[in-house]
């Protein structure tokens, strides 16, 4: 299903009481803004993605961001909480490496640049300053996770960049001359 | 060719679209019936309850939590209402209507920010309550029996406000303040108070129509302009000032709706426009308003 956010959630609530999720297996990014709103709503069984769920990065500085979001705001970080967070560290990393604060040398310093951030080394690949980064494919479990209180993806299947993004040549393809 | 079991699951869909719709916009039409503003913070009557009853019953499936948190809702949103009508609209009445817009339109940001302040922007969705939340099967269709209770809720608000303005002290003071309200305090009769009372009334409306429509929808930020949008086209549709017209304004709106899901998927979201537009080249006043005075 290609609707996401506020609009995911109500269909997903009119498509209930309907008896869609019995009828058909369907697909959709039920991801961290989501499922701990919907909690036992959540489609259990049907197909779900997101791009950084931190309930399956298994790295020790994940799970310390994790705990201190989680002491600062009571809640548990969204997907866009973990990239942002990734996001500025990858600009701090080409700052301090073009030692400067402007907009053309950072984005110089970081094209082609392997960073390290608190998910592992995160490339940015040198034609067009896009991160690689996985996309994480799972069913939506059946009851709350007994910690988070929301449904967990189970079964997780690790998308990897080279298998789902578009390949440089295939992305300039598609620019605008 | 659309087969028929399906046009009449979405018949339902409509009315149960349009009997929120009503409610909301009854309020707003018998506002500004009373007193001649349109509240533009109506929206905030209905966002702040669907905000409340998630506080209060959000992620739970038990039923008894909902009732209270919809019960507590409505009252609380209510006396806002009160307060809204004494310490801002009682001020600006004979003011004229841009100001009395621009006061209301402001209301609308400071109660938006302040929502964002107290509940935060995250998606917040609240369970069906438990016994509502099953299926009913209509000719071989699944349809939710929480539509079936928005349904009657509609016809009974509808009921329920025509005897209050019928039958009540208050609704005939409010029909008189409608007409002559010179006449009225004339006659001994406290107008400040009946447009607290008429207001606090809109208030409740929009409050019920939001916590009672929460279960179905994302409540999130937004959710108040949103509404007002679609309350103003049924009340303009229907007439100001008439709650009769506002349910007429709901029930064309909620099936055109409908319809235009079925028949072109792509062009619905043009449908309610388009009615409004039609209904205004040939009545500018609304199907039932009365011109203004």
């Amino acid at each position: 299903m290609f609707i996401y956010g506020g609009d995911l959630l109500t269909f997903t609530k009119q498509a209930k009481g309907y008896g869609f999720f019995e009828q058909v297996k369907a697909g959709g990014p039920w991801d961290l803004t989501l499922l701990p709103a919907l909690k036992a709503e959540a489609p259990a069984g049907h197909v779900a993605w997101s791009r950084a769920p931190f309930f399956a990065i298994d790295t020790p500085e994940v799970k310390d961001f994790v705990r201190r979001y989680r002491a600062k705001y009571n809640e548990w970080p969204t997907e866009w909480s973990l990239l942002g967070y990734t996001a500025v560290q990858t600009w701090a990393w080409g700052v301090q490496k073009a030692g400067s604060f402007d907009g053309d040398p950072v984005a110089e310093a970081l094209a082609g640049a392997t960073v390290p951030t608190i998910r592992g080394s995160i490339t940015l690949r040198k034609c067009d300053h896009q991160a690689e980064i996985p996309e994480y494919i799972g069913t939506i479990a059946a009851s709350p996770h007994p910690e988070y209180g929301f449904p967990i993806l189970e079964n997780i299947f690790v998308a990897h960049p080279e298998r789902i993004m578009l390949s440089c040549d295939g992305a300039q393809k598609l620019q605008p001359r | 060719m659309v087969a028929w079991p399906d046009a009449v699951i979405q018949l339902l869909s409509g009315l149960t679209a349009a009997s929120i719709l009503f409610i909301v916009a009854s309020g707003l039409t018998l506002v500004f019936g009373a007193m001649r503003v349109i509240n533009m913070a109506h929206g905030s009557f209905y966002m702040y309850p669907a905000f409340i009853l998630a506080t209060v019953a959000g992620g739970t499936a038990g039923g008894d939590r909902f009732w209270v948190g919809l019960m507590a809702a409505v009252v609380l949103v209510t006396l806002l209402g009160g307060l809204v009508e004494v310490g801002v609209l009682r001020r600006i009445y004979d003011k004229e209507h841009l100001t009395q817009l621009l006061a209301t339109f402001a209301l609308v940001y400071i109660f938006a920010d302040l929502a964002l302040q107290l509940w935060g922007g995250a998606y917040r969705s609240v369970p069906v309550p438990a016994g509502l939340d099953g299926q009913v099967e209509v000719f071989g269709r699944a349809f939710p029996v929480y539509n079936f209770f928005l349904i009657g809720l509609g016809v009974a608000v509808g009921t329920g406000l025509w005897l209050l303005l019928q039958r009540t002290t208050l609704g005939w003071q409010v029909r008189a303040l409608v007409e002559d309200p010179e006449l009225l305090a004339a006659a001994g009769v406290n107008v400040r108070r009946v447009g607290t009372l008429a207001f606090m009334v809109g208030a409740l409306l929009a409050a019920l129509a939001g916590a009672a429509r929460a279960p179905g929808i994302t409540i999130a930020p937004g959710m108040d302009t949103e509404i007002l949008v679609d309350a103003f086209i049924v009340a303009v549709i229907g007439g100001l000032g008439s709650v009769t017209g506002a349910a007429l304004g709901a029930l064309i709106i909620g099936t055109f709706q409908a319809a235009g899901v079925l028949l072109a998927a792509e062009w619905s979201s043009a449908f309610i426009y388009l009615a409004m537009i039609l209904v205004l080249i040939v009545r500018p006043s609304g199907l039932l308003g009365i011109p203004e005075r």
